[in-house]
C-alpha cells in the first residue's frame, strides 16, 4: 500500500466533513421527499425542524397519479424532451462535426456565431421565440416547444459535440474516406460511437434541460399544451398551495432524470474504466 | 498496379506556398521515395495525390487517366497515415476487412483475401485483436495490410516508419521493401529519414519547401547532388560545405578556403563554365576525406584531430584546420586522438563545387 495509513479520527472527521455537505445538498430534496408522503394539515402544523414522528402516507401519490391532467403532461413533457433530444443530437452532431472536422469558408464564422448565441441569456429569446412561433401558428402546441427547446439547446450541444468530436483523430476520418465511406456514414457509425461516452453526456443534458424547463413551457404552451413543470406549478395558487400533492409532483418528475443520472454514472465509470486498462 | 503523374502541382495554405508546382512521374512498380525535412510538403503532396486535399493548380493522372475531380475512394489508391489510424474500435480483422466491405465485396471473398493478407504479413494471431492491445510494430503492419487488402492501383505511405523504435524501423524497412517487390505495387513512400530513401528507394524526389530539388536514383542522388540542399541532406555524416574562392595560382585554378587551397586544374573548364564568379561553395563528403599520420603527398594539407567518434565499423573524425571544421571518415584501425596532427588529403575529382549565390552545383 502506498497510502499512509490514516488515523481513526481523522477519518471520523472526514466523514463528517463529507455528511455536512451531502446533507446540505440533499436537505432540499429529502425534505420534498419527506413532505410529498405527509399529510398537509400535520405539515403546516410544524415547522419542518427538528423533526417529529410523522405519519407517512402515499394519499398524495395516489392523488397525483389518478389526477389525469398531470398524467397527460407526463405524457407530453416526455414527447416534448425525447423530440428535443433527438433533434438536438442529430443536428447538434451534424453541425459540430462539419465544424470539428471539415473545412469550409466561413466556417470560423460558424464557430463564433455558435458560442455567441450560447452565451446570450434564454430570457433575451424568450419573446423573439413566442412571437416567431405565434406567425408560424405553432404556440401552444407540443411542436412549438420542441422548436424552442431545439433553439435554445442547438447552440449550446452544438459547442459541447465540436469538442467532443474533434478528439476524434482527423486521420481516422481521411482513412474512411480513402476507404469510401461517406461522411454522414463516417459520423453516425464512427465518430458517434467512438465518442459515445461524451455524446451520452450531452444526450442526457439536453433531455434534462428540456424536461425540467419551466420558462419556455409556461410561456409556449397556454392552454392546449401543459407540460409537467408548469403543471406541478398550477398546485400553486395566489388563494393555496398544495404543498404535499406539489412535492409528489416535483419527486414523481424528478424520477427520469435521477433514473438517467444513475446510468450516466456507470456510462462514465465505465468510459474511464476502458482509459485506463489499455 | 499503374503509374502515378502528378504535373505542375500547387497548393496554398492561406499565405503559405505548401506545394510549388511539382511535377514527376512514379512508373509501374516502383518504389519513389519523397525525400524531406518535416514540412516540406512531403504529406501534402501524397494527400493531394489521394484526393483528400484537393490541388489549386495542376492535375493529377493515374495510368494517364486524369483523377482531379474523382473522389479519394474512386481513385484506387491506398494510403497509409504516419498515425496508421486504425478503427479503434473495430477488430483488426474488421480493420482489413473494412475497405472490402465498403466497396461491396462478397463476405467469402472477404475472408479470404482477408486471411491471405494476414498470412503474408504474418498478422494471423492478431485476428481477434483490437488496435490497442497491438504493440507499434503490429500496428504497422495493420496498417500495412488495410493498404493492400484491396489491391489499389498504387500505395500511397506516409512516414510509414517514423512512429517505430529504432531496431524495429530497420527491420520494417526491409519488410517494407519485400513486401513492395513481392505484390509488384506502384509506391509513393514520403520520409524525412535519407537512409530510409537511400537503401529501399528505386528512385528519389527531394523536397524543400513544397519545391522539387532533384529527381533521380538514390546513386545519382547520393553521387552527384545538384545543389547544396540534396547535398547535405542525403549522407551521414553530412557532407562538408566549405565557403571558397576561385583564385589562379601559379596559371592553374585553385579552390582557397581561407585556411587551406585545393588545386582543381582538371576541373578548370567546368569550373570556368559554370560560374563566373570567384566565389564558389567546396563540398566534400567525409568519406572522401583520406587521413595519414604522415605527409602523403604535395596536396596534403595538415589538420588537428578535434575530437574522434567511434561510431564502429569506422570512425568519425572531427578536423581542425585553421578557423575551418571538417568531418572525415576512417577506418578504426587509423589511431588518432584529441589534439593530435594529422594529414589529409582530398582528391579533386571527387570533390563538389556549388554556386555561391543559386547554391546549384557547378561540378
Amino acid at each position: 500500500m502506498a497510502y499512509r495509513k490514516k488515523s481513526v479520527s481523522g477519518q471520523i472527521v472526514l466523514y463528517i466533513c463529507v455528511l455536512l455537505i451531502l446533507g446540505f445538498v440533499l436537505s432540499p430534496y429529502l425534505l420534498g421527499i419527506v413532505t410529498s408522503f405527509e399529510r398537509e394539515p400535520e405539515l403546516v402544523a410544524r415547522p419542518p425542524f427538528p423533526f417529529k414522528a410523522i405519519t407517512l402516507v402515499l394519499d398524495n401519490y395516489i392523488y397525483i397519479l389518478s389526477y389525469e391532467p398531470f398524467r397527460l403532461a407526463f405524457i407530453d413533457s416526455t414527447l416534448v424532451a425525447v423530440t428535443t433530444t433527438c433533434f438536438v443530437m442529430i443536428a447538434g452532431s451534424m453541425g459540430a462535426f462539419a465544424i470539428a472536422h471539415l473545412r469550409f469558408r466561413g466556417r470560423n464564422f460558424l464557430f463564433n456565431f455558435v458560442v455567441v448565441v450560447y452565451m446570450l441569456p434564454a430570457l433575451a429569446m424568450l419573446i423573439p421565440i413566442v412571437v416567431l412561433l405565434k406567425e408560424l401558428a405553432l404556440l401552444d402546441t407540443i411542436l412549438g416547444v420542441v422548436f424552442a427547446h431545439s433553439i435554445l439547446l442547438l447552440p449550446l450541444m452544438t459547442w459541447f459535440l465540436i469538442g467532443i468530436y474533434e478528439n476524434v483523430p482527423a486521420d481516422i476520418l481521411e482513412a474512411l474516406q480513402m476507404d469510401g465511406t461517406s461522411r454522414i456514414r463516417a459520423l453516425f457509425r464512427e465518430v458517434i460511437p467512438l465518442s459515445r461516452f461524451g455524446f451520452f453526456l450531452i444526450l442526457v443534458f439536453s433531455f434534462v434541460t428540456s424536461w425540467n424547463d419551466l420558462m419556455f413551457a409556461n410561456t409556449v404552451g397556454i392552454v392546449q399544451v401543459k407540460l409537467l413543470q408548469p403543471r406541478i406549478l398550477e398546485f400553486m395558487s395566489a388563494s393555496r398551495t398544495l404543498y404535499t400533492q406539489m412535492a409528489a409532483g416535483g419527486i414523481l418528475s424528478s424520477l427520469p432524470v435521477v433514473v438517467l443520472a444513475i446510468a450516466l454514472q456507470r456510462q462514465i465509470i465505465a468510459g474511464i474504466m476502458k482509459g485506463a486498462i489499455k | 498496379m499503374g503509374t502515378v503523374q502528378v504535373e505542375n502541382v500547387s497548393k496554398k495554405f492561406g499565405e503559405r506556398l505548401a506545394v510549388d508546382s511539382v511535377s514527376f512521374e512514379v512508373r509501374d512498380r516502383e518504389l519513389m521515395c519523397l525525400l524531406g525535412p518535416s514540412g516540406a510538403g512531403k504529406s501534402t503532396i501524397l494527400r493531394i495525390i489521394a484526393g483528400l486535399e484537393p490541388p489549386d493548380t495542376g492535375t493529377i493522372r493515374i495510368d494517364g487517366k486524369m483523377v482531379n475531380d474523382l473522389s479519394p475512394k474512386d481513385r484506387d489508391l491506398a494510403m497509409m497515415f504516419q498515425s496508421y489510424a486504425l478503427y479503434p474500435n473495430k477488430t483488426v480483422y474488421d480493420n482489413l476487412a473494412y475497405p472490402l466491405k465498403s466497396s461491396k465485396v462478397p463476405e467469402p471473398e472477404i475472408k479470404n483475401t482477408v486471411s491471405d493478407v494476414a498470412k503474408t504479413l504474418g498478422i494471423t494471431p492478431l485476428l481477434s485483436r483490437l488496435p490497442a492491445q497491438l504493440s507499434g510494430g503490429e500496428r504497422q503492419r495493420v496498417a500495412m495490410g488495410r493498404a493492400i487488402v484491396r489491391k489499389p492501383k498504387a500505395f500511397l505511405l506516409d512516414e510509414p516508419l517514423t512512429n517505430l523504435d529504432a531496431k524495429l524501423r530497420v527491420n520494417m524497412r526491409a519488410e517494407l521493401k519485400r513486401l513492395q517487390r513481392e505484390l509488384g505495387a506502384t509506391t509513393i513512400f514520403a520520409t524525412p529519414d535519407q537512409l530510409e530513401a537511400l537503401t529501399i528507394s528505386d528512385r528519389i524526389v527531394m523536397i524543400n519547401q513544397g519545391r522539387i530539388l532533384q529527381d533521380g536514383a538514390p546513386n545519382i542522388i547520393y553521387d552527384h547532388p545538384n545543389n547544396i540542399f540534396s547535398a547535405t541532406f542525403v549522407g551521414s555524416p553530412a557532407m562538408n560545405i566549405l565557403d571558397c574562392s576561385i583564385e589562379e595560382k601559379d596559371g592553374r585554378l585553385v579552390l582557397n578556403s581561407g585556411d587551406f587551397t585545393l588545386h582543381v586544374s582538371e576541373l578548370a573548364e567546368f569550373i570556368r563554365k559554370g560560374t563566373s564568379q570567384s566565389e564558389a561553395v567546396l563540398g566534400v563528403r567525409p568519406e572522401h576525406v583520406v587521413l595519414t599520420q604522415e605527409r602523403a603527398g604535395p596536396s596534403s594539407i595538415p589538420a588537428e584531430v578535434y575530437v574522434t567518434e567511434r561510431t564502429r565499423p569506422e570512425q568519425i573524425v572531427h578536423l581542425r584546420i585553421g578557423k575551418t571544421m571538417m568531418q572525415a571518415i576512417t577506418p578504426l584501425t587509423f589511431q588518432c586522438d584529441a589534439g593530435q596532427r594529422v594529414w589529409m588529403t582530398i582528391d579533386p575529382a571527387k570533390i563538389h563545387v556549388f554556386d555561391k549565390h543559386s547554391q546549384n552545383a557547378i561540378v
